[in-house]
């Protein structure tokens, strides 16, 4: 999974905001809330760790020391990782800080009674949680697309099929329609939801032409869940 | 499966894994066929500008404007034939992007204006075929556009 994720010549959206020194950083700064804070959140629920506070409120925390050093989101760029996977490495390394923090105020050891968690996979468990959150975001940009497009019966008529698994000839005979118009009405939306997709995808450090790649290594992983 | 509601999308904790695989997949690239790069074209924000300038510039507007000619009818069958022709040998000759996708959208208007007003199937394609690309492109055109073509895929040919 860790492979290169970045020819030094591309450009990305996150180049482009790094490069904005008015905006850029707030935008990078919402987005890496937006996608990763559910997948952070599984993985330390998953952890030995979470007698160290809630779940929210670590990560929350993690955000706010890690995203504003100036640094953090270079040294991820340097480092050839996707970002999930980036951001997994930091959040562990913000964790030993908590525990180190938490020995020195009070001058005690962490608890030996947090039940253990038979966590034997933790990042295939964030590699699910972000398939759960990107498709959730892409559905989300789609959804806005469509409405700005005046496609909203298009989104409509995809959700009902490809999220509700109703058939076109059902979906068609309820807005009295062919099943072939409501086929085609739905790639459209789909076409949408697509492109949010594979662009959160390359967001997160997989290169255009190996986004394919990218989600055929997670459908593996959504297998094994 | 339960009804879900379009506009009202799951929390994350309520989306479960099957679900967001199964829409995972759609993210797959497929087969990539020449009128997925048009449909992409006139989705973009400059779309409706984009397609103005096509067919002014393109085959279609060989004959005059394209709005007189093939969205009016007012083009013989022969003309949209001529047309259809040009579009396809520019569609194989053109060097740039632009100029292809250019060529495939005079293509399929000349074949839709055959259709609305002569009854007329002109291209090589079934009607469930062209009548499917015709309601993609309905979809991502600015009106009067749209509907000519949505028109254009329920008429009925010989």
């Amino acid at each position: 999974m860790e492979r290169d994720a970045f020819p030094t010549t591309m450009h990305t959206w996150i180049d482009q905001q790094l490069a904005d020194p008015d905006r850029g950083r707030a935008n990078i700064n919402r987005h890496v809330m937006e996608v990763y804070a559910w997948p952070l959140t599984i993985y330390f629920r998953g952890t030995r760790d979470r007698w160290l506070g809630e779940p929210e409120e670590i990560v929350q925390g993690f955000f706010a020391d890690r995203l504003d050093r100036p640094d953090f989101l270079t040294g991820w760029r340097a480092s050839g990782l996707l970002l999930r996977r980036w951001l997994m490495n930091a959040f562990c390394f913000y964790l030993a800080e908590l525990r180190r923090k938490h020995r020195r105020d009070s001058h005690a050891d962490e608890p030996d009674d947090v039940p253990a968690v038979d966590l034997t996979d933790p990042e295939g468990e964030m590699d699910r949680a972000f398939v759960v959150t990107i498709v959730r975001q892409a559905m989300n940009a789609a959804l806005e697309s469509c409405a700005d497009a005046g496609l909203a019966e298009h989104w409509r008529i995809f959700v009902l099929h490809h999220y509700s698994g109703k058939s076109y000839q059902t979906i068609a005979a309820n807005l009295s329609i062919t099943p072939a118009r409501a086929a085609v009405m739905s790639r459209t939306a789909g076409r949408k939801f697509k492109g949010a997709l594979r662009e959160l995808l390359n967001r997160d450090g997989a290169t255009l032409d190996g986004i394919d790649d990218e989600i055929q290594s997670l459908l593996e992983v959504t297998c094994h869940a | 499966m339960p009804d879900r509601d379009a506009d009202n999308l799951p929390s994350l904790a309520e989306m479960a894994l099957h679900d967001a695989t199964r829409l995972l997949r759609l993210g797959l690239s497929e087969h990539h066929r020449p009128i997925d790069e048009l449909l992409d074209r006139l989705l973009q924000k400059d779309g409706g500008k984009w397609l103005e300038v096509a067919l002014k510039g393109g085959p279609t507007g060989s004959f005059g404007s394209p709005i007189a000619f093939v969205f009016e009818g007012k083009a013989t069958l022969d003309q949209l034939i001529a047309i259809k022709q040009t579009s396809k040998s520019l569609l194989h000759a053109e060097p740039n992007l632009n100029g292809r996708l250019t060529a495939l959208a005079s293509y399929f208007f000349a074949v839709a204006a055959a259709l609305l007003h002569h009854h007329t199937n002109i291209s090589s394609r079934t009607r469930d075929e062209l009548d499917s690309v015709l309601l993609e492109l309905a979809a991502v055109c600015p009106p009067p556009w749209a509907a000519f073509l949505d028109k254009s895929s329920s008429t009925p040919s010989e």
